[in-house]
């Protein structure tokens, strides 16, 4: 029992990292249209840069503060360069180049740090003990702030004008150009957002498993992504449901010893499964398409 | 027999794809040259070797090119194809035939070739399940999972070896010999299949799937085909890997997937010839490279390949450089150089399927209907024994008078051509069609009108398939049609064009009619035919073209036929997606807005199109619209909807009086 709830608990603090990245999946995807699939590797790039200021500085807290906007930095300048050219492009051909643009990331970075894991140990945040059942603090840590990052968003999101604005493109991209909208400036902001929590999501990530290596944002990318989908693709609080649902889940077939070698299979099967029975997801709404 | 034999002869002669022979030559003549090499002993193994990686590479590309540029889904996961082939039919030739000492070696390469490839093939049936509920991104996402599903499988299965892997080989001795016999086999069946029938109905569906089934394309079996074929050449070419190298599945994982989607992309997606040339440059490339750069610099191709792979889709694709992309393209440059060489061009303009996107592939024109067949060459084609609609050719008193006896004949006989009984339909709480009664007779000029919103295209869309009534049916000619797939409901006899027009328009003129040609009985024609150009195959398209230019006739169009549809001005567009529709031989025509964005002299035309096509072609049309004058200018009688229910039905001149209409729709005096 003691074990389950371990690995429970396991399974919120992935899970809390997985809502992270997904809230950035999902709201590029609401509100540009498009599958980044080079999202997940943002992450890796900040995983880099912390270890790269943590061991010019030995400071975690520089390599933190400087990760989030280089990673935003990254992000505008992926989606000016590569995807605002082909807005109204066929969708293949926006996939395409966004895997192009996630290999180049990889590329890049094994190019410079060559293909190796190396290690970046923040330190440890210690564990509290409520009788034998031991939290790590950080798995607390990563809960409130996937909690409040997705409080402020839906708040952000519904409450301000700029916000409203994202919502509105969401909706209807030319209508809301003719409302005067600046859509060129709230997609912008979009990728900025999105790239910022996959930071956050970076440091958490590191805090759990402190190795960086080239493909380090690849498949927790991929589960982030199939977890957005599970919750309801464009949903914010689809993102963060999503994303506990994968966390545990994930965990739980760990801790099986049938199911440990095939967690990767689970998860992607689990992801067919829905886009095929219940493609809108969780907290999904249906979109028709209009003929 | 022997008549039939000349015909034969003949057919191939007129219609031959000279241009598609090149990709044979140069491939076959390398294979003589190092065969030839071979023989006398000055080929290095390790050339064999790279001749080897790259006729399994290249088979790779056309197998996912074929997934990719002619279906348009992206498939991330087709190494897992070729992995199921390398570990299945790897494992069937080291370890199965191994113990059959006295067997041909060859008989035993080409079974496990065949097994690898069944193997995958079926495997990318089950792939193809999802693909047809899903589409871009999803289906991208879906084919990576199953990637790393299979790869995942094969690394903890201990029977091949789990992580380690295992040694595979084969004991026939001249491989690369077979890898370019395998690479022909791949061309002729791929560049068959594409420039084919079939293979206009598999692009017809890249290029728009809603149209593509409204005209009664069979959409299942297409992409379960491509799925399947597709899959099966991986599952070959994951064989021949397994033959020099060993098998592990750490090989197909996801950036295997991106490696062959580069050199899918750089080749042209949509070019047979482009992407085997750059499978070969790649694979030369990889292998010079990778003892030049070491270390970290090992990825700079990588960045290079990425780099590249960004630039050619942005260069093709973004909107933003279309006209850049109209000077510079390979085709024009290449028209510029030989323009001055060929005296007498060809009439029409050359058609290709790779507008705009080739860029390593020489130009690519299909030959298939470059050839303007004059009439009298013709005449031993089976063309004039295709039921022609046109037979039937009516002044306008016939027709006036048909329209009367229909009236009388309906009440006669029991049936109308279209009868809904409480057709409706409700998203969710809200209905957005309720109680549609409907009675339209045979020759009929139907009007259905009313203010936006009021349901008017939700009603076509229920007649054709597209929503399922919740409420209520339809009948065409008696038959029940409620809950039919629009497939079925197209072969009943219901087309329809659309609101925003929806024409294939990368296609050409005459190849949009021909889709709508597709899948009437009298074409039919197997994909065995199709792939291995047998006399049938040539029949069905020469009486397909004939008649697509029947068509075309009708409408002004015939002298452009092999101009790209997506050139055409508006009201040519309009009149081709009716032709189109025509096509498909329908008892109901449904248009949908057909004026919307013409001008006066426009809609004028239009409305003597639409009496033509109605007497013409004995077809019933029903017709949605605001333009009055039309309206009234055409219609027999009308039904006005307003919020989802009928608001007036009856006479023309009754309805447009109705105080009710008018308050609803028409406005004051």
């Amino acid at each position: 029992m003691l074990d389950f709830i371990t690995t429970f608990i396991n399974g919120l603090n992935l899970g809390g990292i997985y809502a992270l990245i997904a809230l950035g999946y999902t709201m590029v995807y609401g509100i540009a249209k498009m599958l980044n699939f080079a999202h997940g590797d943002i992450i890796m790039v900040g995983g880099y840069t912390i270890m790269v200021f943590f061991s010019m500085t030995g400071l975690p807290v520089v390599g933190v503060l400087c990760a989030i906007p280089l990673c935003v930095v990254v992000g505008i300048v992926i989606e000016k360069v590569a995807y605002k050219p082909l807005r109204g492009a066929s969708p293949l051909a926006v996939l395409i180049t966004a895997i192009g643009v996630s290999y180049l990331l990889q590329s890049l970075a094994q190019m410079i740090f060559g293909p190796g894991q190396q290690m970046v140990e923040l330190g440890d945040m210690g564990t509290i003990s409520l009788g034998s059942l031991k939290i790590k603090v950080e798995t607390i840590v990563t809960l409130l702030a996937a909690t409040l990052i997705m409080v402020c968003l839906t708040l952000f999101v519904h409450k301000t004008k700029a916000g409203k604005a994202m919502l509105a493109v969401a909706e209807d991209r030319d209508a809301a150009r003719l409302m005067g909208i600046n859509v060129n400036a709230i997609i912008t902001l979009t990728f900025a957002i999105g790239s910022a929590l996959a930071a956050v999501a970076g440091v958490f990530y590191i805090l759990g498993s402190p190795a960086v290596y080239p493909t380090l944002g690849a498949l927790p990318g991929i589960r982030a992504f199939t977890a957005a989908v599970i919750g309801g693709i464009g949903s914010i609080p689809g993102a963060m449901v999503g994303g506990l649902l994968l966390g545990i889940i994930e965990c739980i077939c760990g801790a099986v010893p049938a199911l440990s070698q095939y967690t990767i299979a689970v998860e992607f099967a689990l992801l067919i499964v829905i886009l095929l029975v219940k493609p809108s997801g969780i907290l999904g709404k249906k979109k028709r398409e209009k003929v | 027999m022997e008549n039939a034999a000349k015909t034969y002869f003949k057919n191939i002669k007129k219609n031959f794809e000279w241009k598609g022979c090149i990709n044979y030559v140069v491939v076959v003549a390398f294979a003589i040259f190092f065969s030839v090499l071979h023989s006398t002993g000055n080929l290095e193994r390790s050339t064999r070797f790279l001749l080897e990686k790259i006729t399994y590479s290249a088979v790779l590309a056309v197998s996912l090119c074929l997934v990719v540029g002619f279906l348009g889904e992206l498939s991330l996961g087709h190494a897992a194809f070729m992995c199921l082939g390398a570990y299945i039919g790897g494992y069937m030739e080291t370890y199965v035939y191994a113990s059959f000492t006295d067997a041909v070696p060859l008989v035993s390469i080409i079974v496990s070739m065949l097994i690898g490839g069944l193997v995958a093939a079926f495997f990318g049936l089950i792939i193809g399940l999802p693909a047809l509920r899903l589409k871009g991104d999803y289906l991208a996402i879906v084919t990576l999972a199953f990637g790393e599903i299979v790869r995942t499988v094969f690394q903890n299965l201990e029977i091949f070896g789990a992580e380690l892997g295992m040694d595979t080989y084969t004991k026939y001795k001249e491989t690369f010999i077979l890898g370019f016999v395998v690479l022909l086999i791949t061309m002729f069946v791929v560049q068959n299949l594409v420039r084919s029938k079939q293979g206009r109905a598999i692009m017809a569906i890249r290029d728009n799937e809603i149209a593509a089934r409204s005209m009664g394309i069979n959409v299942t079996y297409y992409k379960l085909m491509v799925f399947m074929l597709s899959a099966f050449f991986a599952g070959i070419a994951g064989v021949l890997f397994s033959n020099t190298t060993r098998v592990s599945s750490g090989t197909f994982g996801y950036s295997y997937s991106i490696d062959i989607l580069v050199m899918v992309v750089l080749g042209g997606m949509r070019s047979v010839s482009g992407v085997i040339i750059s499978a070969a440059l790649i694979t030369c490339i990889n292998t010079e490279l990778a003892t030049v750069l070491t270390g970290n610099l090992a990825a700079l191709q990588n960045v290079i390949y990425s780099l590249i792979l960004v630039g050619i889709v942005i260069f093709n694709h973004a909107p933003g450089l279309k006209d850049f992309r109209k000077k510079y393209n390979f085709r024009t440059l290449a028209t510029k150089i030989f323009k001055k060489k060929s005296s007498a061009a060809t009439v029409s303009e050359p058609v290709s399927e790779t507008v705009g996107t080739s860029s390593v592939s020489s130009a690519e024109i299909s030959a298939e209907s470059s050839l303007p067949a004059s009439a009298d060459s013709v005449a031993e084609s089976p063309a004039s024994s295709v039921v022609s609609r046109e037979s039937v050719v009516s002044d306008p008193s016939v027709a006036s008078t048909r329209q009367a006896d229909a009236v009388s004949t309906a009440e006669a006989e029991e049936e109308y051509v279209l009868k809904t009984e409480n057709l409706g339909i409700s998203f969710g709480g809200l209905s957005a069609v309720k109680g549609i009664d409907l009675q339209i007779k045979k020759g009929e000029l139907y009007g259905l009108i009313g203010p936006n919103g009021a349901g008017k295209t939700t009603v076509f869309n229920l007649l054709t398939g597209v929503y399922k009534p919740t409420t209520g049916d339809f009948y065409l000619n008696g038959k029940k049609l409620t809950g039919k797939s629009q497939m079925m409901i197209n072969r009943a006899g219901i087309a329809r064009t659309f609101q925003n027009i929806r024409i294939f328009e990368d296609m050409s003129i005459i190849r949009n009619v021909m889709v709508g040609l597709e899948n009437r009985p009298e074409y039919k024609c197997s994909l065995a035919n199709s792939i291995f150009r047998t006399p049938r195959y040539y029949k069905t398209v020469m009486a397909m073209r004939e008649k697509a230019k029947e068509l075309l006739r009708v409408f002004g169009l015939e002298e452009i036929r092999n101009q790209l549809a997506g050139n055409l001005p508006y009201g040519k567009q309009r009149k081709l997606e009716i032709a189109r529709a025509l096509a498909t031989s329908p008892s109901l025509l449904l248009l949908d807005e057909p004026a919307a964005g013409m001008n006066p002299n426009e809609t004028q035309e239009l409305m003597d199109t639409i009496r033509l096509v109605r007497d013409k072609f004995d077809v019933t049309i029903l017709l949605i619209e605001h333009d009055m004058r039309l309206v009234s200018g055409i219609c027999d009688r009308l039904t006005v909807l307003n919020f989802g229910t009928v608001l007036a039905q009856g006479e023309v001149k009754e309805v447009l009086n109705d105080p009710e209409v008018v308050r609803a729709y028409l406005g004051g005096e």
